[in-house]
Order: structure tokens, then C-alpha cells, then sequence
């Protein structure tokens, strides 16, 4: 009796010390797509990749086998087994499992131009030349087609149906810090972003997909004497992500911004959207400058800005004014930039400085006069609206793209993403930004390498990720 | 009394499975992106679109003709003539299956079912030079030069710059023994598709043919393909009467070829004989 109760009381004890014993807490790490999970046969897809990463070539074959065995309309497998058998050096093998794949997805360019290296690879080179003709018919099918759909592009309204996911600003140690020096100036429908330089992490740059070695052609076999013979008729991207130098100068410039509005101000719903801009990254003898005027000035001529004109804030009262109160309206008379459309920076303190990206009112004069203005409240970042700024819609028809990428974007620091579905499938993808916010949309572009593209439609950023980006996911999952 | 009960249960259990619809779960498939990948030779991914296609209910002329052409383009030839054959007996007068039904024929070695059916594709106007160059092929099968170079002629004025068309023309002048002459032709259908092993092999036949040497080593040629320029040479040897020049070609090749070179034997017995 006495026995059992010591070694249940042992065991109690090893286990409470082994929860105990938990070094430096559970690590969390975000799963990239999501819904993977629920699509059939994606666990032993995962572990077939899986394998395939840490070369173990046998059983990753074996495990794509398996896949498309129980999910033959499963194209992912029938391209594993490809890369397999490409690791394998066995291309002839390699060329038959992605013409198993093109059957599945007949105009996929990536699928088509990896056919085209395994083709190279056998000394096959007219035949790849071939199949790089069909990419580019494909390629510029597609671009017409984007063309003549530019303009009717569904608009916000059509959105309706999209997922909203509420991103949660990273919680500052106090409300809005950074521009603490002004907190009373801030009006209604500012769109102001206070600019920090932490240092971040460079995150890893996804490997690009180098074609393997080109080995010479086999020697062609010549055929044996024959009679004459008869021609038969019918026999006849890569994501512009950060440079790596970029990504290797340590410092980056990390951008937390929030519209910050005072108590009484103009709703949020009038104010214009704002986006979150990952600014490109200051190298480290920039960031090391004595001056941080000099920092400014590269600030400004990244962003194509005016340069600077004073380092002191400038304030700045609103051209057509937001719902003030009257008084206040009319006490101070609207001041206005040389280049009110361009963004352009603001010093607010010798450490810090405001980038001012709207080419409505910004900063207006204090209102401490004014006796409506009693008390400001700081919204803090983490409390801001939910209200996306940026829909990325899935116009591929392939499940979990539109989050894997949002996953992507959240990672370079964007914020405030929805995902969706477009109403329609597109072959090319392409950004569509407001017609007033070129640079940011382009910018956005170029996080992916899309086409970027004005719209009047919108005042949202929409991102349309067509088949290529679905090839771009599917390279990268090899890699 | 067992027997006929369990029979009418099995009629009424089959019943159903006779009438349920058939799998239509399946996405249609494009039927042109099937045309396309037999165009470009991928010609499993083509096998396995139109299995889909039609386990999605996809039938139809269309889908047919998607399965001539892909029986013709794996080799299947006789399959492929049943195939056009049978879409012929719907649509007489088309030119493109009769063409097709032709070569497939000509293919298989049905060389009187090929004449007659490159003869109803090249009545029309539209006829290509494909059926031309066939019907010329098939002439040269019949011995009939006359026809052979008026098909010809048809068909390298409809496509000039066609290489098969003139390799088939040196072809068949060299079936008539004018190697001199064939020679021409072949250097100009080397000189438009260079890469084509067929032609480059016809030119090195006559060439070997009209040449006082045996076809000589090149540089980093393997023994099997200098084995089978050396038959040839002696193929043509043989047939311009000279023996003992075949017999060395035979011996050589035979020598050359590192496993048993099983066509040289026999060409080597065979000039041995006479």
C-alpha cells in the first residue's frame, strides 16, 4: 500500500518538475498556410517535403508516391516526385511526373518552365525551346487579358465576402510615444507615421530556384537507314523581395503607425486609409550618422520627397479642413506645403522623425486656446481600427494563398491585411493602389514583383495574386 | 424457388447501378489544351487530359479526333487509321482527316488504303503540302516516279522551305540509283534543318555511296554510330553493284560494334551469298 502511494507520489513530483523545467517557455512559431491543414493529403504531403528538405530523396519519392496513389488530382505530388527525381538526376523521369502535373494544370508557366529544365537537362533543347514559346504565348495571353480587365475590376463592394482578419499593432510600452512631443496637435484624418529604427532580424531571403547544372547532350542516336520520311502535322518569378544587402545591413527601418486623432475629432470613417509603409532599410553607416539630419535627407530621397525644409515640426493647418470645431477652424488659417501631395518628413524631436505620407491636412496649430480641446486621449496602437488597408484576393483558386501571403507581407512589416477570393480567376497578378498613393502601391508591387497598377475604384490596396503567384508558391515550396 | 428469387433481387439491385448517371464529379477538361500538349509531344500528360475528360462525360467528334490524333502520335498507326477512319464515315469530305487517315495508313504500311486515302485529301484545294509530300511517299512505295515528283513538286511549292520535303525528294532519287543527284538534295535539306538526324544520315549514306573510302572515325564517335554508318555504306555498296566494297563496309561494321551488330551480320551473309 505504502509502495503505490510513493510511486504515485514520485510520479506526480516528475511531473510537475518536468513541466517545471520548461527552458526559456514554448516557442511559437506561426504556421505559414493555415489551411493547409484541411486540404486531403496535405500531413503526408508535408512530410514528403519534408523529407525531400533534408535529403532523404527515397523517401520523400515514396511519400509523394503515396500522396498521389490516394489523391491522384493531386498535382503537388506528381511535381514532388519530379523533384525527386531531378535530385535524383533521373530528368527523363522527372519530365514524365510534370507532364503528370501539367495534366492537372495544363498552362501553369512555372510548371511549364521546370518541364523545360528537365528537358534541357536530357539534351532535349528543342523541345524546351518549344516549351518556352507555349510560356510566353501563355504569359502574354494572360497580359492581355489583364489589360482588358484593368478597369473593371471588381471595387470595394465586391469585397464584401472577403475575410477580415484584425492585425493588432505591436503594444508600445506607452500610448503612442513618439510623437509625444505633439500630443495635442494631432487633427482628424492625419495620416502620419512616426518613423523608429530598431534593428530587426534579416529575415531570411527565399532561396531562388537555380536551374541545375547544365550537363552537354547526349549524343544523338542516329537512326538506322530508313525510307523517306513523313512528317505528321500534328507532330510538329520571382517576389521582389529586400535585397540581400538590404536585408545583411542589420538595421532596418521598422514603421509603427496609427492615425492618432484627440478627443472630438473628426470620425475615423472619414479619415482617408492609410497604410503602414516598410520603408527601405537604412544601411548601418547610415543609420551611424552623427547628423540625423543626414538621415532625413536619405529618408527623403528614398521616398522621391521634397527635401526637407526645416528640421523643426511644422505645423501645418489642414488645406480643407476636417470637421473642426468652428472656432478652431477659423482661428488659424490653413498653412499649406509647397508640395502638399508628395510625402514628406517632419522632425519632431533630434531622435525622431515623422514621415507625413497624406496630402490632406496633417498637423494643425494647438487648439489649447480652443474650449472644446480640454483633454486628449491617445488611442493606443493595439486599440487602433481594425479597417484594412490592404486585400489581398486570391485570383488562383488555390486554397491557403491569399493567407500564406498575407503571411508574407506581415513578415516585411506591412499591416492591416484582409484576404479573399476575387470573383474571378486571373492568370497574372497585379496590385491595384489608389490613384493618389503611387509610391506605396508600387512599393507594395514590388514586394511581390507584381505589375502595379492605379485604380480610382478603390481607396484600399488591393493585391490580385493570379496562377503565377500560385507558381511562385509552388517554387517555393521546393525549394 | 431460391434461384429465381435471387435472381430477381440481383435484377432489382442491378437496376439502379445500370441507370445511375455516370461520374460526373470530374472538372471538364480543355480539349484544346489537349490538342496542344500532343502538338508538343507531351504526349502522356495528353493521355492522361483525355482519360479525365472522359471520365468527366466529356464525348463528342472533338474527343474522338483528340484520341485519333493521339494514337497516331504514340505510333499507334492502326489504331490511329481506325480511329480517323471512323470519323471519316461521318465528315467524307474532310481533308484534314483524310490527310491525317493517310499518313496513319501510309504509317502502318497500308500503302494501297494510303494512296486512296492521299488521293481524297489532295482533290481539294486547300490540300496541304503534308498530303502532298505523303502522296509522293506513297508513289515512291509504288515505284511510281511520275506521280512521286509531281506530289513532290506540289508540295515544295505550297512550303518552299520545307527540309522533309526535299530529303524526301533526294529520297526518292536515290531509290532510282541517282545518288549523284540525291546528294544535292540532301545537302539542301541538311542546309534548312541541320539538326535533323534523318537527313544528316541520308546525306552520309550517299555520300558513303559515291566516296572510294569507307566511311572513316570521327572524332568522339561512339561505336555503335560508326557501326551503323559503316552498314550503311555497305548497304550502299551493295546496291550500286559494288560487292566487295559492301563485304569490307559489313566486316568493318561489324568489327566496329562492340556487342553483336545483329543487321550487319545479316547484310554481311547476304553479300556473302551472292
Amino acid at each position: 500500500m505504502n509502495g503505490g502511494i510513493k510511486i504515485t507520489l514520485l510520479a506526480a513530483g516528475l511531473t510537475a518538475a518536468g513541466c517545471a523545467a520548461t527552458p526559456n517557455g514554448v516557442e511559437v512559431r506561426p504556421i505559414a498556410d493555415p489551411a493547409s491543414k484541411l486540404r486531403p493529403g496535405a500531413d503526408r504531403l508535408a512530410d514528403a517535403k519534408g523529407q525531400l528538405a533534408i535529403g532523404n530523396v527515397g523517401l520523400a519519392l515514396e511519400a509523394f508516391r503515396s500522396v498521389a496513389r490516394l489523391y491522384p488530382d493531386n498535382a503537388d505530388a506528381y511535381i514532388g516526385m519530379a523533384a525527386c527525381y531531378e535530385q535524383m538526376r533521373r530528368f527523363d523521369l522527372a519530365e514524365s511526373k510534370y507532364e503528370a502535373a501539367l495534366a492537372l494544370d495544363p498552362r501553369n508557366p512555372v510548371l511549364l518552365a521546370r518541364l523545360a529544365v528537365a528537358l534541357d537537362q536530357q539534351g532535349k533543347t528543342d523541345e524546351a525551346v518549344g516549351v518556352r514559346g507555349e510560356i510566353a504565348a501563355i504569359r502574354s495571353a494572360s497580359t492581355a487579358l489583364d489589360n482588358a480587365q484593368a478597369e473593371p475590376m471588381p471595387a470595394v463592394a465586391a469585397l464584401a465576402p472577403a475575410q477580415t482578419v484584425a492585425v493588432a499593432l505591436p503594444k508600445t510600452p506607452a500610448p503612442a510615444p513618439t510623437v509625444a512631443a505633439a500630443p495635442a496637435r494631432m487633427a482628424a484624418s492625419a495620416q502620419t507615421v512616426s518613423v523608429a529604427l530598431p534593428k530587426v532580424a534579416a529575415p531570411a531571403s527565399a532561396p531562388a530556384q537555380a536551374p541545375a547544372p547544365v550537363t552537354p547532350p547526349a549524343p544523338e542516336q542516329p537512326a538506322p537507314v530508313a525510307p523517306s520520311n513523313v512528317q505528321l502535322a500534328l507532330l510538329a518569378e520571382t517576389r521582389s523581395k529586400l535585397t540581400p544587402e538590404q536585408l545583411a545591413s542589420g538595421s532596418q527601418v521598422d514603421v509603427a503607425a496609427e492615425v492618432m486623432r484627440p478627443m472630438n475629432a473628426a470620425p475615423l470613417r472619414d479619415a482617408a486609409p492609410y497604410i503602414a509603409p516598410p520603408i527601405a532599410p537604412l544601411t548601418r553607416e547610415q543609420l551611424a550618422a552623427p547628423t540625423p539630419v543626414d538621415m532625413v535627407a536619405e529618408l527623403m530621397r528614398r521616398m522621391n520627397a521634397a527635401p526637407l525644409q526645416a528640421s523643426a515640426p511644422t505645423i501645418v493647418q489642414p488645406v480643407e479642413p476636417a470637421p473642426l470645431p468652428k472656432a478652431i477652424a477659423t482661428a488659424h488659417a490653413p498653412v499649406t506645403l509647397g508640395s502638399a501631395v508628395a510625402p514628406r518628413l517632419e522632425r519632431v524631436s533630434l531622435g525622431e522623425v515623422a514621415l507625413l505620407t497624406g496630402s490632406g491636412p496633417v498637423w494643425r496649430a494647438p487648439v489649447a486656446a480652443a474650449p472644446q480641446e480640454l483633454t486628449a486621449r491617445w488611442v493606443p496602437l493595439n486599440m487602433a481600427s481594425s479597417r484594412p488597408t490592404i486585400r489581398i484576393l486570391n485570383a488562383a483558386r488555390q486554397q491557403g494563398l491569399a493567407a500564406h501571403n498575407r503571411n508574407y507581407l506581415a513578415n516585411l512589416g506591412w499591416r492591416k491585411i484582409a484576404i479573399g477570393d476575387a470573383t474571378q480567376v486571373r492568370q497574372r497578378s497585379v496590385v491595384l493602389y489608389p490613384a493618389s498613393r503611387p509610391a506605396l502601391g508600387r512599393r507594395l508591387a514590388a514586394q511581390f514583383g507584381f505589375r502595379a497598377q492605379p485604380t480610382t475604384t478603390s481607396d484600399v490596396f488591393l493585391v490580385y495574386l493570379g496562377r503565377d503567384a500560385a507558381g511562385m508558391r509552388v517554387a517555393a515550396l521546393k525549394g | 424457388m431460391i434461384v429465381p428469387l435471387l435472381l430477381a433481387l440481383s435484377a432489382a439491385a442491378a437496376k439502379p447501378a445500370a441507370t445511375s448517371p455516370a461520374p460526373a464529379a470530374e472538372p471538364p477538361v480543355e480539349l484544346t489544351d489537349i490538342d496542344q500538349a500532343i502538338r508538343a509531344g507531351r504526349l502522356e500528360q495528353a493521355q492522361i487530359m483525355v482519360g479525365r475528360a472522359i471520365a468527366a462525360g466529356q464525348a463528342g467528334a472533338h474527343v474522338e479526333l483528340i484520341l485519333a490524333d493521339l494514337a497516331a502520335a504514340q505510333g499507334k498507326n492502326d489504331e490511329a487509321l481506325a480511329r480517323y477512319q471512323a470519323l471519316l464515315a461521318v465528315a467524307p469530305d474532310d481533308a484534314m482527316l483524310a490527310e491525317r487517315a493517310g499518313i496513319s495508313a501510309l504509317k502502318a504500311g497500308k500503302i494501297d488504303a494510303a494512296i486512296d486515302l492521299l488521293n481524297r485529301s489532295t482533290k481539294w484545294p486547300a490540300a496541304t503540302w503534308r498530303a502532298w509530300n505523303a502522296r509522293g511517299v506513297a508513289a515512291d512505295y509504288k515505284r511510281d516516279w511520275t506521280t512521286a515528283d509531281a506530289a513532290y513538286a506540289k508540295a515544295a511549292a505550297l512550303a518552299p522551305e520545307e527540309a522533309e520535303i526535299v530529303n524526301n525528294q533526294g529520297w526518292s532519287l536515290l531509290l532510282r540509283g541517282d545518288w549523284k543527284n540525291a546528294v544535292g538534295f540532301f545537302e539542301r535539306a541538311a542546309a534548312r534543318s541541320p539538326k535533323s538526324p534523318r537527313i544528316a544520315n541520308n546525306l552520309e549514306l550517299a555520300r558513303a555511296a559515291l566516296a572510294t573510302d569507307l566511311p572513316r572515325r570521327q572524332p568522339g564517335e561512339a561505336d555503335q554510330d560508326w557501326a551503323t554508318r559503316l552498314n550503311d555504306a555497305g548497304v550502299a555498296a551493295q546496291i550500286m553493284g559494288n560487292r566487295a566494297r559492301a563485304v569490307a563496309a559489313f566486316s568493318q561494321a561489324l568489327e566496329a560494334r562492340g556487342n553483336w551488330y545483329d543487321r550487319a551480320a545479316n547484310n554481311l551473309k547476304a553479300a556473302n551469298s551472292k
